[in-house]
């Protein structure tokens, strides 16, 4: 196969701005055990674009949240791991260290801009505020850092609109000023939260151009949590798949799509319809629907799902596969299903085939170099 | 071969917007849909596109007369169906069904998916007694529902599930057109393909019409046959589905199609965007001339004044702009050519059929 050599050379050696190691959130309701997010490590990078790719309910939310230490408790809990920023396990740090690094060197875009700006005060008000908490600047100064804010983010009139209220702005202006809000104090680390979801295409490629702008303007890392495989492809440089609040699959943005490990990322781009492809291409669905983390699950939360699931995948625990650098499945059959290159170009005929020959019993693979 | 099942000519839809208590007048209209004619083929799905705002979930409700429209003509087996009364709408119905967008809004959490699936049965007197529930559960097996659920509530249900319960209580009546809102909007990435490939299924083994309906290009570009792009209440472009995406004509349909992100990295880097800027404008308040013009990076002095008419580019694609070549029809006229072409591809086709079974 023509596998070029890696990109990840020069990443490897950057900085990593965020290390997080064995994350485990958990929700107690109930008298049950909701394993929300189940062992999650990750890394990222300084200068780059991390998607978090998943389902609802497949923790990747949850997971970043605790990262900020903005988990409710109770009900939740983190019973353990480390999330290291800038050299410091943020799980450990008290209320008044973590509200010294929330909205001043990370920042958080939400989903929806309506309910998470304040409706009862000017949006002057709320751009201020971090400015004059976080960098004791005095009004007129904060004042005039937002008004270029504003201007930044391609809000026309930002003289006039900063004192204007949320209501008064559309969605997608709402979205703007929720961006300038969370870049106002030049944060290291940005984490958006679905940030388009609630918002027409026209817009949301409006919003995707702007945080690229912005990345490389104020060399922000970005965390893009997204459900949308169209989103990460065209904002990501490394991807990690969510599953049951696990993390099934890592690989820089290009592989991942090329040549997925694991048969949950293979399937979840089976299932999305494509617009350059059309009607030609028959979807294939991933059967049954996520499962349930209340309940321990001994083997791969994905194995009742998976169309290639053998008897081991239900009971043993899953090991990380390396496939290349950069690359890790947490799949027994990884090997196979990487060899298969069952990639996003792929077509119905070619998957097929594939399909047919992992369908039989462990296929033997060569190692990978 | 290829018959219209409903045309719809110049369809209005108008919100009246009224102030005072005591003198309620009406001060201003929201105009929804402002002057839509299209057809709708036997058997097709036709996609119906647009963002949030342009009408097209009120073109759905107004052509099956949830709505009743402010003005035009919705002609479905030859009657239209404005000009009927809800009585004499009643028996005609049973052909006009809907799956709404909202799988948890849209069933009563108080009746089991019996009575839910069951009601449409006993509204039109299609099975009474121990019929309906024979029948009820032949519906969840069509839709993969396990029937021993029936005495069960729309909460014990996930929401890809619930999706196929609101698709059992369109399927009751055996409609030959079903609007289709956003069915799929609301569900999970992995549960959205289950529920696209139940409706190609069911409309291969039903025959049914859909008009579907999204906001989002690539499920429509994958379910349908043709597809038409609103703006504001108005049409600007329809065409066959390949057509649209591989010629493009209308330049707010350029936009739409460059705004939506393809799952492929690579593909990605190498796209030209045409971003807009702005926002949708109040349709309470809709620019002179095009509605477009106010986004529009083409947009001349003319589009500000005149409206631009519906345009023939090429058989079966229509376009309304200014900037686009083309001769002028009526929507009615144009779908003659369209039913002509497809007359002329099925002749093609059997010709080449028969020039095949002479070679063997």
């Amino acid at each position: 196969m023509d596998s070029e050599p890696q990109k990840t050379s020069t990443a490897d050696a950057a900085e990593n701005v965020l290390e997080v190691r064995g994350l485990k959130t958990y929700f107690h309701v109930e008298g049950a055990v909701v394993r929300a997010v189940d062992d999650v490590s990750f890394t990222v990078k300084r200068g780059e674009c991390l998607g978090v790719v998943g389902e609802s309910g497949s923790g990747k939310s949850v997971c970043q949240i605790s990262v900020l230490g903005l988990i409710p408790s109770p009900p939740g809990k983190i019973e353990g791991g480390e999330v290291l920023f800038g050299g410091q396990d943020l799980l450990k740090a008290t209320p008044k260290e973590l509200r010294k690094i929330r909205g001043n060197r990370i920042s958080m875009i939400w989903q929806d801009p309506m309910s998470s700006l304040n409706p009862f005060l000017r949006v002057s008000r709320q751009l201020i505020e971090p400015l004059r908490i976080h960098q004791n600047m005095s009004k007129e100064d904060a004042r005039e850092a937002a008004i270029s804010m504003l201007e930044k983010v391609g809000i026309p009139g930002p003289r006039e609109r900063i004192d204007q209220y949320p209501h008064q702005f559309s969605g997608g202006m709402r979205q703007r000023v929720m961006i300038a809000m969370a870049l106002l104090c030049k944060p290291e680390l940005l984490i958006a939260d679905e940030p388009t979801t609630a918002l027409d295409v026209t817009i949301q490629a409006q919003i995707l151009e702007l945080i690229k702008d912005l990345r490389t303007d104020f060399g922000t890392s970005v965390v893009m949590i997204t459900h949308d495989l169209g989103v990460v492809a065209g904002m990501a440089d490394r991807v990690i798949v969510m599953y049951a609040g696990r993390v099934m699959e890592e690989a820089m943005a290009a592989d991942l799509f090329r040549q997925p490990g694991h048969p949950y990322t293979v399937g979840l781009l089976r299932s999305v319809p494509r617009l350059d492809l059309g009607a030609s291409s028959r979807l294939i669905p991933i059967d049954g629907r996520p499962p349930d983390v209340s309940k321990p699950i001994p083997g791969c939360p994905f194995a009742a799902r998976c169309r290639w699931a053998q008897d081991r995948c239900h009971k043993e625990a899953v090991p990380l596969v390396e496939l290349g650098p950069g690359h890790t499945s947490r799949c027994f059959r990884a090997k196979e299903i990487y060899a298969a290159e069952l990639g996003a170009r792929v077509t119905s005929e070619q998957f097929a085939k594939a399909e047919a020959n992992l369908a039989g019993a462990a296929v033997e693979v060569k190692e990978m170099p | 071969m290829t018959e219209t099942l409903i045309r719809i000519e110049n369809l209005k839809m108008h919100f009246p917007i009224y102030k005072g208590t005591l003198r309620r007048r009406e001060v201003s209209r929201v105009k929804a849909v402002d002057g839509l004619s299209f057809d709708i083929m036997k058997g097709e799905t036709l996609g119906l596109v647009g963002e949030s705002g342009c009408g097209k979930s009120t073109t759905g409700r107004a052509l099956i007369q949830l709505y009743r429209p402010t003005e035009g003509r919705v002609l479905f087996e030859g009657q239209d169906l404005c000009k009927l009364s809800n009585k004499e709408l009643h028996p005609l119905r049973r052909n006009l069904q809907m799956i709404f967008q909202d799988p948890y809004g849209s069933l009563n959490p108080r009746m089991t998916v019996g009575d839910i699936i069951g009601e449409p049965l006993k509204v039109h007197n299609l099975a009474t007694g121990k019929g309906v529930a024979a029948r009820v559960q032949e519906l969840m097996e069509i839709v993969g529902l396990d029937p021993r659920f029936i005495r069960r509530y729309p909460h014990e249900f996930s929401g890809g599930q619930r999706q196929r319960i609101g698709i059992a209580r369109a399927l009751a009546c055996e409609p030959s057109f079903i609007v289709c809102d956003e069915p799929i909007s609301a569900l999970d990435v992995s549960i959205q393909a289950q529920i696209i490939n139940l409706m190609e299924d069911l409309q291969k083994e039903f025959g049914l019409t859909y008009l579907f309906i999204a906001h989002d290009l690539a499920a429509v570009r994958h379910i349908s046959d043709r597809i038409a792009v609103m703006y504001l209440g108005r049409m600007a472009e329809l065409a066959d589905g390949k057509e649209i995406y591989e010629r493009p004509l209308h330049p707010y349909t350029k936009a739409l199609i460059s705004a939506v992100p393809i799952p492929d990295p690579e593909i990605e880097l190498k796209r030209e965007r045409i971003v807009l800027t702005g926002d949708v404008p109040s349709p309470l308040n809709p620019p002179p001339g095009c509605v477009f013009h106010t986004r529009c990076p083409f947009a001349e002095e003319r589009c500000k004044r005149e409206v631009p008419v519906i345009k023939q580019a090429a058989p079966g694609h229509f376009v309304a702009c200014h900037l686009v070549e083309g001769q002028e029809v009526d929507a009615a006229v144009a779908d003659e050519i369209v039913a002509q072409k497809s007359n002329e591809k099925s002749a093609a086709e059997r010709t080449n059929a028969a020039a095949e079974q002479a070679a063997v």
